[in-house]
């Protein structure tokens, strides 16, 4: 069976981007425009692997992850940071990466195919 | 010496009429203009009048006495060189007068060339203090525009590492669209080609505005007025506008004269102008949590011989504070997702196309934004 992605971000072009390259490579993909969004959609979808955004409005994704880890069925899923901000190292100190915007398509789906198949 | 003094003003003082009209000659021969007076008030009413950069003044008169006049002077005029004429035994309120800034004293009864040094000290003085207050405002000036740039180079340094993150973000979108694009044609999927290069034409739509942004802010541009159709101005700003709210339960309405109009403006300022505050009223949508759907009108309506173009949202809304500082340069209500730079540079454009912006906010209702272009 396809290995789920769960794509958050408040743009809409980088999560259209993001949903087409995974799902030209075999992934099934959900999406998510910011933290409160995806609360309900990781619940629902239970995914394999996280990309996220971390300046979002309403939620950021750092509330995001601090509540998810908290649920036990939740918490063990990998985090892949895709920021453009200049310092996002330490934001989510259990991320599988952090990748910085704009990003390279190869190098991110390594890191995908490395985590989860 | 005599060639700058030509027709110098020199305010001569004195009760007694034989020294002002030997003293008289003796100065116009000099190449000074004389103005003299027989006692103190007469000579606080002329000094008032021409302001002479040169005061003659015998110490002892009845009424106002010269230390007096000297000190009234120097209120006046801290730079008027005054002169003390002394009679013998008189060195107690020479040394006064000294010590309340007169230049020199000389004696009487008087010697010309006596008068003579103390003038040249005089004229000493006034070219030293005249050279000094040009070096100070030469290096006043200097210090200035140190400031100024280093102003500017501040301002510039601040507003790269705030657009850094907005051009992330796009390169990003580029990147987004031409991987869509690509892949599309692989695929040969029609639809993805043509989101594709929707996303490329909006992004680099977006890239444009940035640049012109920060041409904008880097230098002052002169407007480039070019006749626009109105109805095709407003319609590809929207079109810019429309693809953020894809998806996201935000109402865009466009409601604008159908009526051939033409806006004698520079569009591409304009544009960026109007698109900063549509991109605000985006945010406030979205960031509102208090409804599930929200509205956004962009109307530009004749009225008049003005435009007007409202943009209204039904999003957070502004307190106070926010909107007391909305068009300061690197105020943002948005955190780091805000550059502090949209509404400054609006306002700028909009005042610098001789029309206003007015606010209207309620915190939890939402904004309207109305601007009036002659």
């Amino acid at each position: 069976m396809a290995k789920k992605i769960l794509v958050i971000d408040d743009d809409p072009i980088v999560v259209t981007y993001l949903k087409t390259l995974f799902d030209d490579n075999g992934y099934e993909t959900a999406t998510a425009y910011d933290g409160t969004e995806a609360e309900d959609i990781v619940k629902k979808v239970k995914p394999d692997l996280i990309t996220l955004d971390l300046e979002m409005p309403r939620e950021w994704g750092p509330r995001f992850y601090r509540n998810m880890i908290k649920n036990e069925e939740l918490k063990d899923i990998p985090v892949i940071v895709i920021s453009g901000i200049s310092n996002p190292k330490h934001a989510i100190k259990k991320a599988v990466a952090v990748i910085r915007k704009p990003f390279d398509e190869a190098k991110l789906l390594d890191i995908v195919k490395n985590t989860i198949g | 010496m005599q060639d700058d003094s030509e027709n110098w003003n020199i305010l001569l003082v004195d009760d007694e009429q034989d020294i002002r009209e030997v003293l008289s000659v003796s100065l116009a021969d000099l190449g000074y203009k004389v103005h003299d007076a027989q006692n103190g008030k007469e000579a606080i009413r002329i000094f008032k009048e021409i302001n002479p950069p040169i005061v003659l003044t015998d110490i002892k008169m009845p009424g106002i006495d010269g230390i007096e006049l000297l000190q009234e002077i120097k209120r006046g005029n801290p730079d008027t060189e005054v002169i003390m004429i002394t009679g013998h035994g008189d060195m107690e309120l020479a040394i006064k007068s000294l010590q309340y800034e007169a230049t020199d004293f000389i004696t009487k009864p008087i010697n010309v060339d006596a008068l003579d040094i103390a003038l040249k000290r005089v004229h000493d003085n006034i070219t030293l203090k005249r050279k000094l207050r040009e070096y100070t405002e030469n290096l006043e000036r200097l210090i200035r525009e140190k400031t100024e740039l280093q102003d500017r180079l501040s301002s510039l340094g601040l507003m790269i590492g705030s657009i850094s993150h907005n051009v992330k973000g796009l390169l990003t979108g580029l990147d987004g669209g031409l991987y869509l694009f690509n892949s599309g044609f692989k695929k040969q999927n029609q639809a993805q080609i043509k989101e594709g290069f929707e996303i490329v034409k909006h992004v680099s739509g977006r890239i444009r505005k940035m640049v012109l942004d920060i041409l904008f802010y880097a230098k002052e541009r002169e407007l480039k007025r070019e006749p626009v159709n109105c109805l095709d101005f407003a319609n590809e700003i929207a079109d810019v506008i429309e693809p953020q709210i894809k998806d996201r339960n935000i109402v865009f309405n466009r409601d604008f004269d159908e009526a051939p109009q033409e806006l004698e403006v520079d569009a591409d300022f304009l544009r960026s102008a109007l698109i900063n505050i549509l991109d605000n009223a985006v945010d406030a949508c979205l960031e509102d949590e208090g409804k599930n759907t929200h509205r956004i009108t962009f109307s530009i309506k004749k009225v008049e011989n003005n435009t007007v173009i409202n943009i209204s949202d039904d999003g957070t809304g502004m307190d106070d504070d926010t909107i007391e500082n909305l068009f300061k340069l690197f105020f943002s209500s948005k955190g780091g997702k805000g550059t502090g730079f949209g509404l400054f540079i609006s306002d700028n454009i909009i005042k610098q196309h001789g029309g206003t912006i007015n606010v209207n906010s309620v915190k939890g209702k939402g904004s309207v934004f109305t601007i009036k272009l002659p």
